[in-house]
């Protein structure tokens, strides 16, 4: 019988887990800890963004500028100053992000020309906050001119957002099922990829190895309880996150839960795969962080849109597992969508499951 | 000192031997670092826009044409219908829909407020927010053109109307390479993880196999073993950093303007926490695999609060606070104030002042804790 000899090895790994609450313990504080910055701390809108201001002018024009820039959340004026000269002490002391220069003949020119020059300096240091500084203060003065030019009032065509599927644009409700996706890697991949590089280590395995039990029930015995671990974790996130954070759930439970189990299952298939390369738990681990953890991180679409990466990392993106259960995850969950919208990347997903675990099956027969 | 030496040339002795391991330390973090260098921004490109048009003159013709010569966009082309717009951001076939209205033209003409209408697909709030703003900049814009062109048909009003024109500079990163302030963050990264997670792992895996006891019945004191798990580490990771550096350099082409050696002694400073810790992580730890999630998890707290990806000026006050204990934070500021600016140690002192402080804390505690847990 199959199961006689199964369910003593599934035991087995369950008393190493239970027998280790530390490594239990972190692998739940972790979802949380990340739940809470990403859900308190984390704002990628600037605010506040620290301005300097060289005003050469001194007309009302000039001060009727400063008052638009006061006026808007973005910008905080830090400093004052009246020689151009010290923009860059403004810099190098890191007392503001950018610097706006209002040129002496500002409020002439603005009655004389159709055009007023103003000068925006940022600093590049920070490539990204400058790009939004830029945007930022350049829309703030086109919509300045605009209002001006409409008359004083309001501008010629009315815009209307509507912010869908996160209304109040929470970072939260995006980044729980994320976290979903990157817990169930890390248990998948490394947690089953270390426990059997110990095994070889401590040379357990080769023990295991000269019973009676077949490598494929070897394989079940390690996989059966991750599943389980890797499942009750990713269940505890997503209801914490529904009680703590308000993250919707639209769609149907029964198909999120299949897609929870199937995308498990190719999670532990890479780990399979690489304790059959691996001989040591730091290698494991090292080759884990780095081959299934930080690519799901980075390339997948969990915080960085895929759409802004180059091609050739579009291409990768395809191949990694979470991109295509982030999409399930979330489409589920925060849209509603249903096999109609997802079959796509549900069918990607299994296909790349099954190659994997196929060349995890074979490899590990041939390894062992 | 001779001892140390010998301890030192044993753990290096060790890393090497694993082919393996050496090609995890030093090949992969480069492919990391080619990768990262292009897959994170937090500016975005290619966002998949649909535009109904149900004006279809040549003036809403104009405002389409521009969202399509943007390199933020990509235009999707699909039918639209009124009420079935929002499928097409249900099924995830457009990030954005605009809408401009029928008539769109004519009501701008006779100043009737024509209404544009934008849905977006919010679940990455912040993308979703900064595509918003590209989008309402090139609204903006056509507008200011459209204005503009009325004036040239009246040039009599032309007096009453006031422009203010942004002349934008930047400085330091005049093309705006996300690359020269992602760099820094990655090297920074690989250096905590390199000397925090190999130390830690080092000194448990000798625990785990019994031989750290053996270490300590012989004469050396716990110092000497601190000093003999550390330095290897420290090594390494400096040799990674400056491995890091030139393919930064080479590749990237990212200045590094500052001076280096004062470059190396701010990251000795840094490598004081994070070895520090490795040490403190495995007097906490039993095993390897505990070692790993200990490490894991303040590596990620520290990238998450450093400033990487997300300006600690936009956290909470209570955060930022926080912040001030978390190294990488420093560093990374250290690395691109240095690199970018050319900051000298006149403008980064207080940052090295800060390390010194976190990192005499940090390893005199970790000592402390090692001596306790091992006598």
């Amino acid at each position: 019988m199959i199961n006689t000899r199964i369910i003593p090895l599934i035991r087995k790994e369950f008393i190493h887990i239970r027998r280790d609450p530390r490594s239990l313990l972190i692998l739940l504080m972790m979802p949380l800890l990340m739940m809470v910055i990403f859900g308190y701390a984390i704002n990628m809108d600037l605010k506040h963004i620290r301005l300097g201001i060289c005003d050469l002018s001194r007309t009302p024009a000039s001060r009727d500028i400063i008052e638009t820039i006061k006026a808007s959340t973005y910008f905080d004026i830090v400093a004052r100053f009246d020689n151009p000269r010290q923009t860059e002490a403004m810099f190098t002391n890191r007392v503001a992000r950018a610097v706006v220069i209002i040129p002496a003949d500002f409020q002439r020119s603005l009655k004389r020309s159709v055009k007023a020059q103003i000068g925006v300096i940022a600093d590049g240091t920070d490539a990204n906050s400058a790009t939004l500084v830029q945007n930022y203060l350049e829309g703030l003065f086109l919509a300045r001119s605009l209002t001006m030019a409409s008359g004083g009032n309001s501008m010629p065509v009315s815009i209307k957002a509507r912010m869908l599927y996160n209304p109040d644009m929470e970072s939260s409700i995006f980044i729980v099922p994320g976290i979903v996706a990157i817990l169930l890697i890390m248990i998948g991949a490394l947690l089953t990829s270390v426990t059997i590089a110990r095994e070889k280590e401590t040379g357990t395995m080769e023990q295991i190895l000269v019973s009676p039990i077949r490598p494929y029930e070897v394989v079940l015995g390690k996989a059966v309880p991750y599943l389980v671990l890797a499942f009750s974790i990713a269940l505890f996130i997503i209801f914490l996150g529904r009680i703590w954070f308000h993250v919707p759930m639209m769609g149907s439970w029964l198909w999120l839960l299949l897609f929870c189990v199937f995308y498990v299952f190719t999670s532990l298939a890479i780990g399979l795969l690489i304790s059959t390369v691996v001989a040591t738990q730091q290698v494991a681990m090292m080759l884990s962080l780095v081959a299934t953890v930080l690519p799901s991180v980075m390339l997948s679409g969990f915080v960085f849109p895929i759409a802004s990466m180059p091609r050739p990392l579009q291409i990768i993106s395809n191949i990694i597992p979470a991109t295509h259960f982030l999409k399930i995850i979330r489409g589920i969950m925060l849209k509603g969508n249903g096999l109609e919208e997802l079959w796509i990347p549900a069918a990607a997903m299994t296909g790349i499951g099954i190659f994997f675990i196929a060349v995890a099956v074979k490899r590990f027969k041939l390894k062992l | 000192m001779k001892k140390i030496w010998y301890l030192v040339k044993k753990e290096l002795r060790q890393v090497m031997r694993d082919i393996n391991m050496l090609r995890v330390i030093f090949v992969v973090p480069m492919i990391q670092l080619m990768v990262l260098g292009y897959a994170i921004t937090t500016d975005i490109k290619n966002i998949d826009i649909l535009i109904c048009d149900f004006d279809q003159t040549s003036v809403s013709r104009d405002l389409v044409e521009r969202f399509s010569h943007t390199e933020y966009f990509t235009l999707i082309e699909a039918p639209c219908s009124a009420g079935h717009i929002e499928k097409y951001l249900f099924a995830g076939k457009a990030v954005i829909a605009l809408t401009i209205p029928a008539n769109f033209a004519r009501d701008l003409k006779t100043s009737d407020k024509p209404e544009i209408q934008i849905l977006l697909d919010g679940q990455n709030s912040n993308t979703s927010a900064v595509a918003l703003g590209y989008c309402n900049r090139i609204l903006l814009e056509f507008m200011q053109e459209s204005i503009a062109r009325d004036l040239q048909k009246a040039p009599q009003i032309a007096r009453s109307v006031h422009m203010i024109e942004p002349v934008s500079r930047v400085w330091y990163n005049p093309e705006l390479k996300s690359v020269y302030y992602m760099i820094p963050g990655i090297i920074s990264i690989l250096l905590t993880i390199i000397t925090m997670l190999l130390t830690s792992l080092a000194i448990v895996k000798e625990r785990e196999i019994g031989t750290l006891e053996q270490l300590m019945v012989t004469p050396l004191t716990s110092g000497q073993i601190i000093a003999g798990k550390t330095i290897p580490f420290a090594f390494l990771g400096l040799v990674e950093m400056s491995i890091a550096m030139t393919v930064g350099v080479l590749w990237f082409k990212i200045p590094i303007i500052g001076s280096l050696p004062l470059l190396a002694g701010l990251s000795a400073t840094f490598i004081l926490t994070t070895l520090g810790l490795g040490i403190f992580i495995s007097t906490l730890v039993n095993t390897q695999q505990q070692a790993l999630f200990m490490s894991w998890f303040f590596l990620v707290t520290f990238i998450l609060l450093s400033g990487f990806f997300y300006p600690i000026e936009n956290m909470p006050k209570w955060v930022q606070v926080i912040t001030y204990g978390n190294p990488l934070r420093y560093f990374i500021e250290i690395l691109r104030e240095l690199f970018l600016k050319g900051a000298g140690i006149s403008v980064l002192w207080p940052e090295l002042c800060s390390l010194l402080g976190l990192g005499a804390t940090i390893f005199t505690l970790a000592t402390l804790r090692f001596h306790k847990r091992t006598a």
